[in-house]
């Protein structure tokens, strides 16, 4: 009985294509919102995370000078600034400028590694790494470059810090070899150096002992634009090694001898021992040994990302969900139209022997059909739509290596929901149908 | 046995109460022809429609085969109209974007019978009505005629025991209209009771049950006495 039903309901929302068509696109434009943002936003979300899990989420960077919470300012562009015939882009002011401009007064005082080792047991690595802008020249190339100097501790334990830091061509400077450096794949193509060539660094002639694999998608900045302030760009100013050039911190005290270079520290905690307690145990001992440093976890920020991007998704699914409702109330409209114009037909149903249930059911299931085309027409079309907005907006967001993500409840929701709407819309139309006087509907024109 | 005790039906028309029929009694036995007659307004139609369970009485009771339909949840009036009853309606009621066979289906279907003999049973009451050859035509596509030839088809479809009609031929032809009830008349030898509500006193023959009313009440012998000084 309640297949015929349904094979009577099938045949009404066949014989009114045009309407019922129109009807199911409001529920599919709504399902189509919701799987898309929730799959982009969870694809963009795991991407991210993937990158602060590649550093390491048990790695907390020490930062020089005080962070106000708000974080610091953006740092300035350190892109390669190249020109050609020697002639030298930007000011040579620049050569002094360090990275995130935190060279205070403290710069002259720098951190003991092994002390700090030494009074927080939890922390099992430790290496540094200092960024300075230096005038650059290989032949007739010239330009000021970001020379990235990274302790080899550093180099093998936090490689996940620089960007992978894998070697395409050629090796890491020698521990003997003073005068190696290591070229980002891009300043290598843009210098034409190749490994053994020589190049000059800030007056010193240094030979190319390796250069660099490219970083994935371009330039892969930890989090892209999604994650600000709290020493953030510490992380994503090293991941780009692209438009890098690495001398070993080891050898850079000896080769700029009259430089005071503030480092950023980054240690590795202990697997199991609580980030917040360590980081308090690491500010006593910087006050200790009288140094201004900010602690920021990698943990910390991957929170920070979640919480935003979850708020961000919580905001535009919510959105989504109207657009949905939308869809559900121009159903009801449908219904109710339909129960109108079909008034005599329901009487025809009711002398024939129709129960009220069965009309209820009728209608019920017409508007549930509905739904259910709608949202599964507009889950297959958010598939689509993700993947066809996944490079704007991964350009847009500067997130650029994230794939959307189609959980199976989100696929099962996104269809469910919209059934249950539909039937939800049809519900009081139905009602109205199933409660319709025989005589009086037979009456009706 | 349908047997209508002492009803009324009021019912309200903007205002107004309308008292559509009023105190009425009537018997009618198993298979009888029974041809209900008067004026329009004058109650005929409600009268029809309190039989055949589309409308409950105001007061007053009506029995069908020992059941007492004024007292029946609106599922077993339901059920009766499903099973029992057949109706001819003088604008067909078919449903307009399904086949005449569909039409005739729909009955069957919405009593639970299997699709493939809904199918079959349908089929064969069209060839009953000799409509076989337009089965899979729209209403629209059909003449009055074969609309109300699907429509006893329909009526028949569930093997009710009674058909209820109301002005079958209103809409048809003088030959037209005469087929139609030769053909609910063939009913009434397949032991069927038939209920045919019409202004037209030609439609009744002398064997059949005549019941005259106006305003809604039965005013049989005033007719009577009126046919005999007209003779």
């Amino acid at each position: 009985m309640n297949l015929n039903i349904a094979a009577l309901a099938w045949r009404n929302i066949r014989t009114r294509k045009a309407r019922s068509w129109l009807t199911i696109l409001g529920v599919l434009i709504g399902a189509t919102a919701i799987v898309t943002l929730v799959a982009i936003g969870t694809g963009v979300e795991q991407a991210v995370l993937r990158q602060f899990r590649d550093v390491g989420l048990d790695v907390v960077l020490l930062v020089p000078g005080e962070t106000t919470g708000q974080g610091m300012s953006a740092p300035p562009d350190f892109g390669a600034q190249i020109s050609v015939e020697g002639k030298a882009g930007g000011s040579p002011a620049l050569g002094a400028q360090s990275l995130t401009g935190l060279t205070g007064s403290e710069g002259s005082r720098v951190l003991d590694p092994s002390a700090l080792r030494r009074e927080v047991p939890a922390i099992t690595e430790i290496g540094q790494v200092s960024t300075r802008v230096f005038a650059v020249s290989a032949g007739q190339v010239s330009g000021f470059v970001r020379v990235v100097t990274p302790s080899r501790d550093l180099v093998d334990g936090f490689p996940g810090l620089l960007g992978g830091f894998e070697i395409a061509e050629g090796h890491l400077a020698a521990p003997d070899a003073s005068s190696q450096v290591v070229l980002g794949a891009g300043i290598a193509v843009e210098m034409s150096a190749g490994v053994g060539d020589v190049i000059t660094v800030d007056g010193v002639r240094l030979t190319v002992s390796g250069i660099l694999k490219p970083s994935v998608g371009g330039n892969p900045a930890i989090g892209g634009d999604l994650v600000t302030g709290q020493g953030a760009e510490a992380f994503q100013s090293l991941a780009s090694t692209d438009d890098a050039v690495f001398v070993l911190h080891e050898h850079s005290a000896a080769l700029w001898p009259d430089m005071t270079m503030s480092s950023i520290v980054a240690v590795r905690i202990r697997t199991g021992i609580s980030v917040t307690e360590t980081i308090e145990q690491i500010n006593g001992a910087l006050e200790l040994q009288g140094l201004r440093m900010t602690p920021i976890s990698t943990q910390a920020l991957a929170d920070n990302v979640q919480r935003t991007l979850g708020m961000v998704e919580i905001v535009l699914v919510s959105i989504a969900s109207i657009s949905l409702l939308v869809g559900a109330v121009g159903m009801m409209n449908t219904m109710y139209t339909s129960v109108l114009e079909r008034t005599r037909e329901i009487g025809i149903l009711k002398s024939v022997g129709a129960k009220d249930r069965q009309v209820l059911g009728l209608f019920l299931l017409d508007s549930g059909l509905m739904g259910l085309a709608g949202g599964g027409l507009g889950a297959a079309l958010g598939v689509v739509a993700s993947f066809l907005s996944t490079d704007p907006l991964g350009d847009l967001i500067g997130v650029t290596t994230f794939a959307p993500v189609f959980p199976a409840w989100l696929l099962a929701g996104a269809v469910g929901l919209s059934c249950v709407l539909g039937s939800l819309a049809g519900l009081w139309p139905a009602w109205h149908a199933a409660r319709t006087d025989p005589v009086t509907a037979l009456a009706a024109e | 046995m349908i047997s209508v005790e002492q009803v009324t039906k009021t019912y309200r028309r903007g205002r107004n109460l309308v008292e559509a029929v009023r105190g009425l009694d009537l018997e009618i036995p198993v298979g009888a022809f029974s041809v209900i007659m008067g004026p329009s307004g004058s109650g005929k139609s409600t009268l029809l429609h309190l039989i055949g369970c589309l409308d409950s009485p105001t007061t007053g009771e009506i029995w069908f085969d020992g059941t007492c339909l004024s007292q029946l949840s609106s599922d077993q009036r339901a059920q009766i109209r499903g099973h029992r009853m057949g109706f001819v309606f003088q604008r067909f009621n078919q449903i307009p974007n399904l086949s005449a066979r569909e039409n005739v289906e729909l009955p069957l279907l919405l009593a639970g019978t299997p699709r493939w003999q809904a199918r079959r049973r349908a089929g064969d009451m069209l060839a009953w009505v000799g409509l076989d050859h337009r089965a899979s035509h729209r209403p629209s596509e059909l003449s009055g005629g074969e609309l109300q030839r699907v429509t006893i088809a329909r009526a028949l479809a569930n093997e009710p025991d009674v058909i209820l009609a109301d002005e079958p031929t209103g809409n048809l032809d003088a030959t037209t209209g005469d087929r139609v009830i030769d053909m609910l008349r063939r009913l009434r030898e397949e032991g069927k009771t038939c209920v045919i509500v019409t202004h037209n006193p030609e439609l009744a023959g002398d064997d059949d049950l005549r019941v005259f009313i106006r305003d809604g009440v039965r005013v049989d012998s005033l007719v009577r006495e009126m046919q005999e000084v007209e003779l």
